[in-house]
Protein backbone atom coordinates (compact mmCIF):
# COMPACT_ATOMS: atom_id res chain seq x y z
CA UNK A 1 0.00 0.00 0.00
CA UNK A 2 2.96 2.54 0.69
CA UNK A 3 4.31 1.56 -2.23
CA UNK A 4 1.43 2.01 -4.59
CA UNK A 5 1.11 5.51 -2.64
CA UNK A 6 4.96 6.33 -2.88
CA UNK A 7 4.84 5.95 -7.03
CA UNK A 8 1.58 7.51 -7.48
CA UNK A 9 3.28 10.21 -5.94
CA UNK A 10 5.95 10.63 -8.54
CA UNK A 11 3.43 11.50 -10.49
CA UNK A 12 1.87 14.18 -8.25
CA UNK A 13 -1.66 14.25 -7.20
CA UNK A 14 -4.59 14.15 -9.44
CA UNK A 15 -5.09 17.98 -10.04
CA UNK A 16 -1.90 18.51 -11.81
CA UNK A 17 -1.91 15.28 -13.99
CA UNK A 18 -3.14 17.53 -16.70
CA UNK A 19 0.83 18.41 -16.71
CA UNK A 20 1.65 14.35 -17.69
CA UNK A 21 -1.47 14.76 -20.06
CA UNK A 22 0.27 18.14 -22.10
CA UNK A 23 3.52 16.28 -22.29
CA UNK A 24 1.75 13.28 -23.94
CA UNK A 25 0.42 15.32 -26.67
CA UNK A 26 3.34 17.57 -27.30
CA UNK A 27 5.95 14.11 -27.57
CA UNK A 28 3.00 12.66 -29.72
CA UNK A 29 2.43 15.99 -31.81
CA UNK A 30 6.26 16.27 -32.46
CA UNK A 31 7.02 12.53 -32.82
CA UNK A 32 3.78 12.86 -35.64
CA UNK A 33 4.95 16.51 -37.53
CA UNK A 34 8.34 16.34 -36.96
CA UNK A 35 9.97 12.69 -36.49
CA UNK A 36 7.52 9.98 -38.69
CA UNK A 37 9.57 9.94 -41.81
CA UNK A 38 13.32 9.87 -39.80
CA UNK A 39 11.70 7.10 -37.58
CA UNK A 40 10.81 4.92 -40.38
CA UNK A 41 14.05 5.75 -42.35
CA UNK A 42 15.54 4.65 -38.96
CA UNK A 43 13.56 1.91 -38.79
CA UNK A 44 14.14 0.93 -42.63
CA UNK A 45 18.16 1.09 -42.15
CA UNK A 46 18.61 -1.04 -38.68
CA UNK A 47 16.64 -3.85 -41.09
CA UNK A 48 19.31 -3.60 -43.48
CA UNK A 49 22.19 -3.09 -41.21
CA UNK A 50 20.93 -6.62 -39.16
CA UNK A 51 20.75 -8.28 -43.30
CA UNK A 52 24.13 -6.94 -44.23
CA UNK A 53 25.65 -7.94 -40.65
CA UNK A 54 23.88 -11.55 -41.62
CA UNK A 55 25.32 -11.53 -44.79
CA UNK A 56 29.05 -10.38 -43.78
CA UNK A 57 28.54 -13.79 -41.27
CA UNK A 58 27.91 -16.13 -44.12
CA UNK A 59 30.30 -14.67 -46.07
CA UNK A 60 32.98 -14.52 -43.81
CA UNK A 61 31.75 -18.45 -42.85
CA UNK A 62 31.79 -19.45 -46.18
CA UNK A 63 35.11 -18.13 -47.27
CA UNK A 64 36.40 -19.77 -44.31
CA UNK A 65 35.33 -23.41 -45.48
CA UNK A 66 36.36 -22.57 -49.02
CA UNK A 67 40.11 -21.93 -47.83
CA UNK A 68 39.83 -24.98 -45.56
CA UNK A 69 38.42 -27.52 -48.42
CA UNK A 70 41.61 -26.10 -50.52
CA UNK A 71 43.79 -26.42 -48.36
CA UNK A 72 42.64 -29.83 -47.45
CA UNK A 73 42.04 -31.27 -51.10
CA UNK A 74 44.68 -28.83 -52.54
CA UNK A 75 47.77 -29.28 -49.86
CA UNK A 76 49.31 -26.21 -50.93
CA UNK A 77 52.41 -25.50 -49.37
CA UNK A 78 51.72 -21.37 -48.77
CA UNK A 79 48.30 -19.53 -47.70
CA UNK A 80 46.18 -19.68 -49.68
CA UNK A 81 43.50 -17.03 -48.47
CA UNK A 82 45.06 -14.39 -49.72
CA UNK A 83 44.52 -15.51 -53.36
CA UNK A 84 41.28 -16.55 -52.90
CA UNK A 85 40.09 -13.03 -51.19
CA UNK A 86 41.81 -11.47 -54.46
CA UNK A 87 39.92 -13.55 -56.34
CA UNK A 88 36.27 -13.22 -55.18
CA UNK A 89 36.00 -9.99 -57.18
CA UNK A 90 36.36 -11.67 -60.45
CA UNK A 91 33.98 -10.67 -62.82
CA UNK A 92 32.67 -11.26 -66.27
CA UNK A 93 31.58 -8.47 -69.00
CA UNK A 94 29.13 -10.01 -71.16
CA UNK A 95 29.04 -9.07 -75.24
CA UNK A 96 27.72 -5.95 -76.39
CA UNK A 97 24.18 -6.18 -77.53
CA UNK A 98 23.56 -3.16 -79.77
CA UNK A 99 24.86 -5.57 -82.70
CA UNK A 100 22.97 -8.99 -81.54
CA UNK A 101 24.58 -10.89 -84.64
CA UNK A 102 26.90 -13.50 -83.17
CA UNK A 103 26.86 -12.83 -79.84
CA UNK A 104 25.94 -16.32 -78.69
CA UNK A 105 29.40 -17.15 -80.10
CA UNK A 106 31.36 -14.37 -78.21
CA UNK A 107 29.19 -15.37 -74.83
CA UNK A 108 29.91 -19.02 -75.30
CA UNK A 109 33.49 -17.83 -76.16
CA UNK A 110 33.84 -15.58 -72.69
CA UNK A 111 31.99 -18.80 -71.36
CA UNK A 112 34.89 -20.81 -72.29
CA UNK A 113 37.50 -18.44 -71.06
CA UNK A 114 36.07 -17.61 -67.65
CA UNK A 115 35.74 -21.58 -66.86
CA UNK A 116 38.92 -22.40 -68.16
CA UNK A 117 40.26 -19.31 -65.65
CA UNK A 118 38.70 -20.85 -62.61
CA UNK A 119 40.03 -24.38 -63.61
CA UNK A 120 43.32 -22.55 -63.79
CA UNK A 121 43.02 -20.51 -60.55
CA UNK A 122 42.06 -23.35 -58.11
CA UNK A 123 45.15 -25.55 -59.93
CA UNK A 124 47.37 -22.64 -58.61
CA UNK A 125 45.91 -22.38 -55.16
CA UNK A 126 45.40 -26.49 -55.02
CA UNK A 127 47.94 -27.89 -56.54
CA UNK A 128 47.21 -31.03 -55.60
CA UNK A 129 43.66 -31.81 -56.18
CA UNK A 130 41.85 -34.63 -57.79
CA UNK A 131 40.71 -34.46 -61.05
CA UNK A 132 37.17 -35.69 -59.10
CA UNK A 133 37.49 -32.85 -56.78
CA UNK A 134 38.49 -30.06 -58.73
CA UNK A 135 34.97 -29.12 -60.40
CA UNK A 136 33.66 -29.15 -56.36
CA UNK A 137 36.58 -26.37 -55.36
CA UNK A 138 35.02 -24.73 -58.65
CA UNK A 139 31.25 -24.63 -57.83
CA UNK A 140 32.56 -23.92 -53.57
CA UNK A 141 34.63 -21.06 -55.39
CA UNK A 142 31.51 -19.75 -57.66
CA UNK A 143 29.17 -20.00 -54.44
CA UNK A 144 31.58 -18.17 -52.43
CA UNK A 145 31.55 -15.09 -55.39
CA UNK A 146 27.81 -15.16 -55.77
CA UNK A 147 27.64 -14.48 -51.65
CA UNK A 148 30.66 -11.88 -51.83
CA UNK A 149 28.57 -10.19 -54.87
CA UNK A 150 25.63 -10.02 -52.60
CA UNK A 151 27.34 -8.28 -50.06
CA UNK A 152 29.20 -5.75 -51.80
CA UNK A 153 25.62 -4.63 -53.36
CA UNK A 154 23.73 -4.49 -50.66
CA UNK A 155 26.36 -2.73 -48.75
CA UNK A 156 26.97 -0.61 -51.57
CA UNK A 157 22.82 0.48 -51.52
CA UNK A 158 22.87 0.74 -48.15
CA UNK A 159 25.88 3.19 -47.69
CA UNK A 160 24.45 4.96 -50.66
CA UNK A 161 20.88 5.17 -48.65
CA UNK A 162 22.47 6.35 -45.71
CA UNK A 163 24.42 9.10 -47.74
CA UNK A 164 21.72 10.65 -49.66
CA UNK A 165 19.02 9.84 -46.57
CA UNK A 166 16.36 9.34 -49.66
CA UNK A 167 12.91 7.68 -48.19
CA UNK A 168 12.23 5.71 -51.88
CA UNK A 169 15.70 4.44 -51.80
CA UNK A 170 16.21 3.10 -48.85
CA UNK A 171 12.59 1.72 -48.88
CA UNK A 172 13.12 -0.34 -51.62
CA UNK A 173 15.94 -1.68 -50.14
CA UNK A 174 14.34 -2.99 -47.04
CA UNK A 175 11.81 -4.39 -49.30
CA UNK A 176 13.62 -6.05 -51.61
CA UNK A 177 15.70 -8.02 -48.17
CA UNK A 178 13.33 -10.55 -47.54
CA UNK A 179 14.22 -11.97 -51.02
CA UNK A 180 17.71 -10.92 -51.29
CA UNK A 181 18.54 -12.60 -48.06
CA UNK A 182 16.64 -15.72 -48.65
CA UNK A 183 19.10 -15.97 -51.82
CA UNK A 184 21.41 -15.00 -49.44
CA UNK A 185 20.82 -18.08 -47.03
CA UNK A 186 20.36 -20.57 -49.78
CA UNK A 187 23.86 -19.69 -51.13
CA UNK A 188 25.60 -20.12 -47.86
CA UNK A 189 23.76 -23.50 -47.70
CA UNK A 190 25.16 -24.71 -50.95
CA UNK A 191 28.47 -24.32 -49.64
CA UNK A 192 27.96 -27.68 -47.37
CA UNK A 193 27.00 -29.53 -50.80
CA UNK A 194 29.90 -28.64 -52.96
CA UNK A 195 32.46 -28.40 -50.01
CA UNK A 196 31.40 -32.19 -49.20
CA UNK A 197 30.33 -33.46 -52.58
CA UNK A 198 26.52 -33.80 -51.43
CA UNK A 199 23.84 -34.23 -54.80
CA UNK A 200 22.14 -30.83 -55.29
CA UNK A 201 18.66 -30.64 -56.57
CA UNK A 202 19.63 -29.17 -60.08
CA UNK A 203 21.23 -32.43 -60.47
CA UNK A 204 17.84 -34.17 -61.12
CA UNK A 205 17.82 -34.34 -64.62
CA UNK A 206 21.52 -36.27 -64.40
CA UNK A 207 20.54 -38.28 -61.98
CA UNK A 208 17.02 -39.44 -64.13
CA UNK A 209 19.66 -40.28 -66.80
CA UNK A 210 22.03 -42.04 -64.26
CA UNK A 211 19.10 -44.59 -63.56
CA UNK A 212 18.66 -44.82 -66.98
CA UNK A 213 22.36 -45.65 -68.32
CA UNK A 214 23.35 -47.24 -64.94
CA UNK A 215 25.26 -50.81 -65.64
CA UNK A 216 25.57 -49.79 -69.48
CA UNK A 217 29.08 -49.06 -71.05
CA UNK A 218 29.67 -45.09 -71.47
CA UNK A 219 31.96 -42.76 -73.54
CA UNK A 220 32.98 -39.15 -73.59
CA UNK A 221 31.43 -37.90 -76.05
CA UNK A 222 31.79 -34.01 -75.62
CA UNK A 223 33.13 -31.31 -73.02
CA UNK A 224 32.98 -33.38 -69.60
CA UNK A 225 29.89 -34.86 -71.07
CA UNK A 226 29.16 -38.76 -71.11
CA UNK A 227 26.68 -40.96 -73.26
CA UNK A 228 25.91 -43.98 -73.72
CA UNK A 229 23.96 -45.94 -76.24
CA UNK A 230 21.61 -48.99 -76.02
CA UNK A 231 18.41 -50.97 -76.97
CA UNK A 232 14.96 -50.32 -75.28
CA UNK A 233 11.92 -52.17 -76.93
CA UNK A 234 13.26 -52.41 -80.09
CA UNK A 235 14.34 -48.09 -79.96
CA UNK A 236 17.73 -47.06 -79.56
CA UNK A 237 18.35 -44.62 -77.05
CA UNK A 238 21.01 -42.53 -76.24
CA UNK A 239 21.50 -41.04 -73.47
CA UNK A 240 23.86 -37.81 -72.31
CA UNK A 241 24.92 -36.37 -68.78
CA UNK A 242 27.42 -34.26 -67.51
CA UNK A 243 30.14 -36.56 -66.11
CA UNK A 244 30.10 -37.16 -62.68
CA UNK A 245 30.33 -37.18 -59.91
CA UNK A 246 32.18 -33.59 -59.83
CA UNK A 247 30.46 -30.58 -59.87
CA UNK A 248 30.06 -30.56 -64.11
CA UNK A 249 27.37 -29.43 -66.33
CA UNK A 250 29.18 -29.80 -69.03
CA UNK A 251 28.50 -28.87 -72.66
CA UNK A 252 25.03 -30.97 -73.89
CA UNK A 253 24.37 -28.48 -76.52
CA UNK A 254 27.72 -29.06 -78.32
CA UNK A 255 27.48 -33.35 -77.51
CA UNK A 256 23.57 -33.38 -78.68
CA UNK A 257 24.95 -31.46 -82.09
CA UNK A 258 27.89 -34.07 -82.29
CA UNK A 259 25.46 -36.57 -82.43
CA UNK A 260 22.97 -35.67 -84.28
CA UNK A 261 26.03 -34.94 -87.05
CA UNK A 262 27.23 -38.64 -86.23
CA UNK A 263 23.90 -39.79 -87.23
CA UNK A 264 23.52 -37.69 -90.44
CA UNK A 265 19.87 -35.91 -88.53
CA UNK A 266 18.50 -39.46 -88.55
CA UNK A 267 17.13 -38.58 -85.01
CA UNK A 268 13.14 -39.05 -84.27
CA UNK A 269 13.29 -37.24 -81.40
CA UNK A 270 15.35 -35.41 -78.26
CA UNK A 271 14.03 -35.52 -75.07
CA UNK A 272 15.35 -33.32 -72.29
CA UNK A 273 15.09 -33.55 -68.49
CA UNK A 274 16.17 -31.00 -66.42
CA UNK A 275 14.65 -29.03 -62.78
CA UNK A 276 12.38 -25.96 -63.41
CA UNK A 277 11.92 -23.40 -61.09
CA UNK A 278 8.46 -23.80 -59.36
CA UNK A 279 5.88 -21.08 -58.92
CA UNK A 280 4.96 -20.15 -54.99
CA UNK A 281 2.26 -22.74 -54.26
CA UNK A 282 3.48 -25.38 -56.55
CA UNK A 283 4.14 -28.50 -55.34
CA UNK A 284 8.34 -29.33 -55.29
CA UNK A 285 8.83 -32.92 -57.06
CA UNK A 286 5.88 -32.25 -59.22
CA UNK A 287 6.67 -33.67 -62.63
CA UNK A 288 5.62 -31.48 -65.82
CA UNK A 289 5.84 -32.33 -69.76
CA UNK A 290 6.05 -29.77 -72.31
CA UNK A 291 8.13 -28.85 -75.80
CA UNK A 292 11.10 -27.24 -76.16
CA UNK A 293 14.55 -27.16 -75.18
CA UNK A 294 15.00 -27.73 -71.06
CA UNK A 295 17.65 -25.91 -70.22
CA UNK A 296 19.02 -23.35 -67.81
CA UNK A 297 21.99 -21.32 -68.22
CA UNK A 298 22.96 -18.04 -70.24
CA UNK A 299 21.58 -19.38 -73.11
CA UNK A 300 24.36 -20.91 -75.35
CA UNK A 301 23.85 -24.41 -75.17
CA UNK A 302 20.43 -23.79 -75.40
CA UNK A 303 21.10 -22.01 -78.66
CA UNK A 304 22.77 -25.18 -80.42
CA UNK A 305 20.16 -27.48 -79.14
CA UNK A 306 17.41 -25.50 -81.13
CA UNK A 307 19.70 -24.95 -84.01
CA UNK A 308 20.65 -28.57 -84.52
CA UNK A 309 16.88 -29.38 -83.91
CA UNK A 310 15.25 -27.00 -86.11
CA UNK A 311 17.80 -27.45 -89.01
CA UNK A 312 16.76 -31.57 -89.05
CA UNK A 313 13.16 -30.79 -87.80
CA UNK A 314 13.52 -33.04 -85.03
CA UNK A 315 10.79 -32.79 -82.34
CA UNK A 316 12.10 -31.57 -79.13
CA UNK A 317 10.27 -32.56 -75.81
CA UNK A 318 11.16 -31.36 -72.10
CA UNK A 319 10.25 -32.92 -68.55
CA UNK A 320 10.46 -30.17 -65.81
CA UNK A 321 10.94 -31.63 -62.23
CA UNK A 322 9.40 -28.37 -60.10
CA UNK A 323 11.55 -26.82 -57.26
CA UNK A 324 12.53 -23.43 -55.53
CA UNK A 325 15.79 -21.95 -56.01
CA UNK A 326 17.05 -22.88 -52.88
CA UNK A 327 16.00 -26.60 -52.98
CA UNK A 328 17.44 -26.34 -57.09
CA UNK A 329 21.26 -25.21 -55.56
CA UNK A 330 21.21 -27.42 -51.56
CA UNK A 331 21.00 -30.66 -50.99
CA UNK A 332 18.55 -33.11 -53.05
CA UNK A 333 15.51 -33.36 -51.17
CA UNK A 334 13.95 -36.70 -50.69
CA UNK A 335 10.56 -35.86 -52.91
CA UNK A 336 12.74 -34.78 -55.49
CA UNK A 337 14.79 -38.01 -55.31
CA UNK A 338 11.09 -39.34 -55.74
CA UNK A 339 10.14 -37.41 -58.12
CA UNK A 340 13.70 -38.67 -60.62
CA UNK A 341 11.57 -41.94 -60.78
CA UNK A 342 8.35 -40.92 -61.53
CA UNK A 343 10.37 -38.48 -64.55
CA UNK A 344 12.20 -41.61 -65.86
CA UNK A 345 8.70 -43.62 -65.97
CA UNK A 346 7.81 -40.78 -67.87
CA UNK A 347 10.77 -40.52 -70.13
CA UNK A 348 10.00 -44.34 -70.76
CA UNK A 349 6.23 -43.54 -71.72
CA UNK A 350 6.80 -41.11 -74.22
CA UNK A 351 9.90 -43.10 -75.45
CA UNK A 352 7.46 -46.15 -76.48
CA UNK A 353 4.51 -43.81 -77.18
CA UNK A 354 6.11 -41.18 -79.26
CA UNK A 355 9.51 -43.23 -80.65
CA UNK A 356 8.69 -46.14 -83.15
CA UNK A 357 10.30 -49.32 -83.51
CA UNK A 358 13.75 -49.39 -85.07
CA UNK A 359 14.42 -45.33 -84.24
CA UNK A 360 17.10 -43.07 -82.35
CA UNK A 361 16.24 -40.74 -79.66
CA UNK A 362 18.71 -39.08 -77.48
CA UNK A 363 18.14 -38.55 -74.06
CA UNK A 364 19.95 -35.41 -72.13
CA UNK A 365 19.58 -35.28 -68.74
CA UNK A 366 20.75 -31.37 -67.84
CA UNK A 367 21.87 -30.25 -64.60
CA UNK A 368 24.99 -30.24 -62.52
CA UNK A 369 25.92 -34.27 -61.74
CA UNK A 370 27.69 -32.94 -58.02
CA UNK A 371 27.49 -36.20 -55.96
CA UNK A 372 26.15 -38.03 -58.99
CA UNK A 373 28.08 -40.87 -61.20
CA UNK A 374 26.92 -42.78 -64.16
CA UNK B 1 29.16 -12.80 -23.30
CA UNK B 2 27.64 -13.29 -26.73
CA UNK B 3 24.75 -15.51 -25.64
CA UNK B 4 23.65 -11.68 -23.75
CA UNK B 5 23.95 -10.08 -26.97
CA UNK B 6 22.17 -13.22 -28.62
CA UNK B 7 19.01 -12.61 -25.90
CA UNK B 8 19.61 -8.57 -25.33
CA UNK B 9 15.67 -8.62 -26.79
CA UNK B 10 14.24 -11.01 -24.75
CA UNK B 11 15.51 -9.70 -22.08
CA UNK B 12 14.73 -6.32 -22.48
CA UNK B 13 11.27 -7.81 -23.60
CA UNK B 14 10.89 -9.39 -20.45
CA UNK B 15 11.00 -6.02 -18.71
CA UNK B 16 9.15 -4.26 -19.90
CA UNK B 17 6.48 -6.18 -19.60
CA UNK B 18 7.31 -6.47 -16.04
CA UNK B 19 7.23 -2.63 -16.14
CA UNK B 20 4.10 -2.58 -18.26
CA UNK B 21 2.73 -4.83 -15.41
CA UNK B 22 3.18 -2.56 -12.75
CA UNK B 23 1.51 0.66 -14.59
CA UNK B 24 -1.57 -1.07 -15.59
CA UNK B 25 -1.79 -2.77 -11.74
CA UNK B 26 -1.15 1.00 -10.70
CA UNK B 27 -3.98 2.21 -13.38
CA UNK B 28 -6.33 -0.47 -12.03
CA UNK B 29 -5.47 0.75 -8.19
CA UNK B 30 -6.47 3.96 -9.38
CA UNK B 31 -9.58 3.45 -10.40
CA UNK B 32 -10.44 1.80 -8.01
CA UNK B 33 -9.96 4.17 -5.43
CA UNK B 34 -11.49 6.91 -7.22
CA UNK B 35 -14.35 4.60 -8.95
CA UNK B 36 -14.38 6.20 -11.52
CA UNK B 37 -12.03 6.82 -15.00
CA UNK B 38 -9.88 10.34 -14.34
CA UNK B 39 -6.95 11.11 -16.34
CA UNK B 40 -4.29 10.05 -13.73
CA UNK B 41 -5.63 6.36 -14.51
CA UNK B 42 -5.60 7.12 -18.02
CA UNK B 43 -1.92 8.22 -18.15
CA UNK B 44 -0.80 4.49 -16.53
CA UNK B 45 -3.11 2.85 -18.80
CA UNK B 46 -1.43 4.63 -21.57
CA UNK B 47 2.02 4.06 -20.30
CA UNK B 48 1.22 0.47 -19.77
CA UNK B 49 0.23 -0.09 -23.02
CA UNK B 50 2.94 1.40 -24.66
CA UNK B 51 5.42 -0.42 -22.40
CA UNK B 52 3.83 -3.48 -23.66
CA UNK B 53 3.66 -3.15 -27.76
CA UNK B 54 7.31 -2.09 -27.05
CA UNK B 55 7.72 -5.47 -25.36
CA UNK B 56 5.62 -7.48 -28.38
CA UNK B 57 7.78 -5.73 -30.66
CA UNK B 58 11.14 -6.75 -29.09
CA UNK B 59 10.18 -10.06 -28.49
CA UNK B 60 9.23 -10.11 -32.33
CA UNK B 61 12.80 -8.93 -32.85
CA UNK B 62 14.19 -12.11 -30.73
CA UNK B 63 11.86 -14.68 -32.95
CA UNK B 64 13.25 -13.20 -36.51
CA UNK B 65 17.10 -13.50 -35.01
CA UNK B 66 16.18 -16.97 -33.54
CA UNK B 67 14.30 -18.18 -36.97
CA UNK B 68 17.46 -16.92 -38.48
CA UNK B 69 20.09 -18.97 -36.93
CA UNK B 70 17.77 -21.78 -37.09
CA UNK B 71 18.03 -21.84 -40.70
CA UNK B 72 19.48 -24.79 -43.14
CA UNK B 73 19.64 -27.44 -40.40
CA UNK B 74 19.61 -30.61 -42.08
CA UNK B 75 20.67 -34.14 -42.24
CA UNK B 76 22.01 -35.91 -45.17
CA UNK B 77 20.95 -39.74 -45.50
CA UNK B 78 23.08 -42.36 -47.89
CA UNK B 79 21.00 -44.94 -48.95
CA UNK B 80 23.19 -48.24 -49.58
CA UNK B 81 21.23 -51.04 -51.60
CA UNK B 82 22.36 -54.83 -53.04
CA UNK B 83 22.74 -54.77 -56.76
CA UNK B 84 21.36 -58.00 -56.79
CA UNK B 85 17.47 -57.44 -58.01
CA UNK B 86 16.48 -60.68 -56.02
CA UNK B 87 18.37 -59.20 -52.58
CA UNK B 88 16.39 -56.63 -50.85
CA UNK B 89 19.07 -55.75 -48.52
CA UNK B 90 18.65 -51.73 -48.07
CA UNK B 91 20.70 -49.53 -45.40
CA UNK B 92 20.23 -46.06 -44.62
CA UNK B 93 23.26 -44.15 -42.84
CA UNK B 94 24.43 -40.73 -42.51
CA UNK B 95 26.30 -39.40 -45.53
CA UNK B 96 30.27 -39.65 -45.49
CA UNK B 97 32.66 -37.43 -47.46
CA UNK B 98 33.53 -39.04 -50.80
CA UNK B 99 29.66 -40.59 -50.88
CA UNK B 100 28.03 -40.63 -54.44
CA UNK B 101 25.15 -41.94 -56.27
CA UNK B 102 26.47 -45.14 -57.71
CA UNK B 103 29.62 -45.36 -55.94
CA UNK B 104 30.39 -49.29 -55.20
CA UNK B 105 31.35 -49.72 -51.71
CA UNK B 106 31.74 -53.46 -51.14
CA UNK B 107 29.88 -56.47 -50.57
CA UNK B 108 26.44 -57.40 -49.62
CA UNK B 109 26.48 -59.25 -46.18
CA UNK B 110 23.15 -60.99 -47.12
CA UNK B 111 24.20 -62.34 -51.06
CA UNK B 112 27.53 -61.04 -51.60
CA UNK B 113 26.05 -58.83 -54.20
CA UNK B 114 27.89 -55.74 -55.28
CA UNK B 115 26.66 -53.02 -52.56
CA UNK B 116 26.26 -49.33 -54.22
CA UNK B 117 24.81 -45.67 -53.18
CA UNK B 118 21.68 -45.74 -54.39
CA UNK B 119 20.62 -42.56 -53.36
CA UNK B 120 21.30 -39.61 -50.85
CA UNK B 121 18.68 -37.02 -49.84
CA UNK B 122 18.64 -34.18 -47.07
CA UNK B 123 16.63 -34.53 -44.57
CA UNK B 124 15.43 -31.73 -42.26
CA UNK B 125 16.10 -32.41 -38.54
CA UNK B 126 13.46 -32.76 -36.14
CA UNK B 127 13.14 -29.36 -33.57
Amino acid sequence: MEFIDATLSIFGDSSNSIIIDILYFLVFAFVITFLNQRVQIWMWLRDAENALRRLNFLLSRAKQTAIKRVKELGKPDFDPSPMIEDFLDFFIIEPVDLDPRGIIEKLDHLLNVRDNRIEAFIKRIAPNVSSEDLPNLEGLLETVIVLNTLYREIRHLLLLGKKTKNMVFIMQLQMNLPLLMKYAEAFYNAVDAFSNGKPIGDGVGALVVAKLIYGKPHREIAEKIVASEFDYKGRRIIALKAKGPGAEVGKPGEAIARIIAENGGNISRIIMIDAALKLEGEETGRVAEGIGAAIGGPGAEKYKIEEIATKYKIPLDAIAIKMSLEEAINTIKKNIVMASEKALNKLLAIIEERVHEGETVIVAGIGNTLGISQ
Amino acid sequence: MSNLKNNIFLILSVILSLFSLILLSLGLFELQRVGDFNAFSMDYFISGLVCLSLSFYLSYQHRKIMKLRLLGRHLTITVVKCSNPSCNFKEEREFKVGDYIFKRIGQCPKCNGDLYIYSIYAQPLKK
